[in-house]
């Protein structure tokens, strides 16, 4: 398993350059330095001069892929791609172009992130299992039936709705808790609250079909007659044994997304001002901020291709069949 | 300044800064939240947007905003002002088009863009797009700079007509008379014979800004001229009026300081975008009104300096390189626990005057917030009365066999 994952890490290697070298082109074919130049400096008063200096000062006064003037191997090195993307490699992701540590405002930023996804995607797991498999427990009855009416009327509806209504609710007329902001320490819970609860709510709908498609399909296979047959109650045979045999499917989905949890929400973050990594990428996005864009374009790519090693490694560990090689 | 004494600006003259200890910012991105807060007295003050208007505004006597009863019941107030900074719509003077090349195409061109000054209803945009929060200008500068005039003696002489004691705008008939002088009789060109366009470059992206488009297009069919509008991104936007390779195009201007000079530089021609990258996107130049410029911008404020100013705007007038759009008027929500408060866009020093009654505010907040708690026990009641038939069933299910037989 070890010559496995070593063999899968360096396979990731030629997939970030590849990333890198997307977001960078998509990133340029629309803003020009000169284009993030004048975002920074604003909009009275800029001089070329001004543009001039500010590229010369971050490294993007050069050539975006190849350098004509320079000689041999410095055609390729002595440019605004090699010089801005080797340096990820090491994490050294620089500064912003308002001069901020990235890594720093990645650190500091991942863990508000973390406290709403981390809760949202544990809570969920279990309610939406647990919903599905009672689902499936009263299938052909009206309890499924009606459950799979609300969940498609739940799918329906935008997840803006369930955040506004939440707030309207929750914090404006009844008061609970507050509609947005952020604190330190415990003084965050108060915070959190709505947002995680809105987090598993707003996907009960398709997350509950899915798992509910699961079982239904485990639920038809010869193991679990065989279990009936034992004489086993329908409750052991559902939560003992399909549960257990319907765990790849569930992980191919869980464990890809949590290296992802560190990424943050975009919308959530942005209604409950949520100082998280989501809201810092849309922010960086809508500044042109490329530096701050192509980090944590690195960071998403990087956690994505981790989160699908684990999902790899996941499965040896639910079905002793599999082995990695 | 007048007005500061009778509105209690006074009170604390004279005594030791600043009032506050300690002033927190939060960047609270969507509106929604924002208002909320502030409706829960979570922030002092607000800015009121388009959605919350209504709630928040009503007008009465002779149009003039006060707060609704449910925001006076909070002690919320409103505090308006004109903000010194202007929206309008430029032409590129160097657009054979819109600009002319010779005399005679400068003349034409001249009159087409009165003609659209005319047609192009400010006070209806006000009233559409901004809830009546802006005043239609009558030249570049903003009211309450020292040059601006009001009145009779303040208009637009071009586009409006001193009726009843108020400006009122020129018949469409006026704007098409023109536009028949320019060459364009019935917005067909009279050369070609074919139908007059334009181009509006923009950066238009929300729902809103299509209607606004589309209200655009209305005002300039009313001289049957087709305008055909080309949006783009900001950064796109801006490199075409570098380049000079807009027509006509929407653009603002928020003074850095209170001075007639930082709105009429930007009709200066040595400030043309495209000769020399500076402030005057319109690329307008006019010999007469640069010499004079040069020979106002260092003046102290006075009668010499106001007559000056008079004559600039007048040739502004005549030549007509902008639609001079509107100055917005700028609203803000104040609680009651907030003093002191005097809004304004250039002074950003202000906040060591400002009071906070934190007592007061402590106390509404505690009242506004106080938590409703029958919700919970009513989602209490829904729970147990949903789960009873489910147990039930789940009994049943679990003591039922497997095949039902017939007697059973």
């Amino acid at each position: 398993m070890f010559g496995y994952i070593i063999r899968r890490i360096l396979y990731a290697i030629p997939i970030l350059i590849g990333v890198n070298l997307i977001t960078f082109a998509l990133f340029f074919v629309v803003n020009t330095p000169d284009d993030m130049a004048r975002m920074q400096l604003g909009i009275k008063y800029v001089t070329p001069e001004a543009i001039e200096k500010w590229k010369i000062e971050r490294g993007y006064d050069k050539p975006l892929l190849f350098n004509q003037e320079a000689e041999k191997l410095g055609k390729l090195t002595d440019t605004i791609f090699f010089e801005k993307s080797v340096s990820m490699f090491v994490f050294d992701f620089g500064r912003a172009d308002d001069g901020r540590d990235i890594a720093l405002e990645i650190k500091s930023r991942m863990l508000p992130s973390l406290a709403i996804a981390l809760p949202v995607f544990v809570l969920g797991l279990i309610v939406y299992i647990t919903i599905a498999l009672l689902m499936v427990f009263f299938r052909s009855t009206y309890i499924d039936f009606w459950g799979v009416v609300f969940c498609v009327a739940l799918m329906s509806i935008s997840s803006l709705f369930y955040i506004i209504a939440g707030q309207f609710l929750v914090s404006k007329l009844w008061h609970w808790v507050p509609i947005s902001g952020y604190g330190s320490g415990l003084d965050a819970a108060k915070f959190l609250l709505l947002p995680i609860l809105i987090g598993v709510i707003g996907s009960i709908g398709s997350s509950t079909r899915w798992y509910r498609t699961i079982f239904l399909e485990e639920m038809n296979k010869e193991y679990v007659r065989t279990a009936r047959a034992k004489g086993l109650s329908e409750r052991i045979v559902l939560f003992k044994h399909v549960l257990r045999n319907a765990m790849i499917p569930i992980l191919t989905g869980a464990v890809v997304v949590v290296p992802l949890l560190f990424l943050g929400s975009l919308l959530v973050e942005s209604f409950f001002g949520i100082p998280g990594l989501g809201s810092y990428t849309i922010d960086a996005i809508n500044s042109q901020d490329f530096a701050i864009v192509r980090a944590m374009v690195f960071l998403g790519s990087m956690l994505y291709i981790m989160g699908l090693i684990l999902t790899d490694i996941s499965y040896t560990l639910v079905d002793p069949r599999i082995r990695l090689t | 300044m007048p007005g500061d004494e009778e509105n209690g600006l006074l009170i604390d003259s004279g005594k030791k800064l600043p009032f506050i200890d300690k002033i927190i910012f939060t960047r609270e991105k969507e509106s929604i939240p924002r208002w909320n807060k502030f409706l829960q007295g979570y922030y002092d003050a607000t800015g009121i947007g388009s959605d919350s208007f209504d709630q928040a505004v009503q007008l009465v006597g002779q149009g003039e905003a006060t707060v609704t009863e449910a925001m006076a019941e909070q002690g919320i107030r409103l505090e308006t002002t004109v903000a010194v900074s202007t929206y309008y719509m430029g032409f590129n003077m160097l657009d054979p088009l819109v600009g002319g090349s010779n005399a005679q195409e400068r003349e034409s061109a001249r009159k087409l863009r009165q003609a659209i000054s005319i047609a192009v209803d400010y006070e209806e945009f006000i009233s559409i797009f901004a809830n009546g929060r802006g005043m239609p200008a009558q030249s570049p500068i903003s009211p309450g700079i020292a040059g601006y005039r009001e009145g009779k003696e303040g208009i637009n002489p071009v586009v409006y007509e001193w009726m009843n004691d108020q400006p009122q705008r020129k018949s469409i008939q006026v704007a098409k008379a023109l536009l028949a002088e320019a060459g364009y009789p019935n917005g067909i060109d009279q050369r070609t014979g074919a139908p007059l366009v334009l181009y509006f470059d923009v950066t238009a992206r929300s729902s809103e800004d299509r209607s606004k488009l589309d209200w655009m297009r209305k005002q300039f069919q009313k001289l049957n001229i087709q305008l055909v509008v080309r949006s783009t991104d900001y950064n796109r936007f801006q490199d075409k009026i570098r380049k000079g390779n807009a027509q006509i195009f929407e653009w603002g201007w928020n003074a850095d300081y209170p001075d007639a000079e930082n709105f009429l530089f930007l009709l200066y021609g040595p400030q043309s975008k495209v000769r020399n990258s500076g402030e005057n996107a319109a690329n307008y130049d006019n010999a007469e009104y640069n010499q004079l410029f040069e020979q106002m911008k260092n003046m102290d404020d006075g009668p010499q300096r106001q007559l000056i100013i008079d004559r600039m705007v007048e040739i502004l007038r005549h030549d007509a390189p902008w639609l001079w759009g509107y100055h917005p008027k700028d609203y803000g929500l104040y609680h009651s626990w907030y003093q002191n408060i005097k809004p304004n866009r250039i002074s950003n020093n202000n906040l060591k005057y400002l009071k906070i009654d934190a007592k007061l505010r402590a106390q509404k907040r505690r009242e506004w917030n106080e938590p409703v708690l029958w919700p919970i026990a009513l989602l209490l009641v829904i729970v147990a009365i949903s789960l009873f038939p489910a147990i039930a069933a789940f009994r049943r299910h679990e003591s039922s066999t497997a095949v039902r037989t017939a007697s059973s």
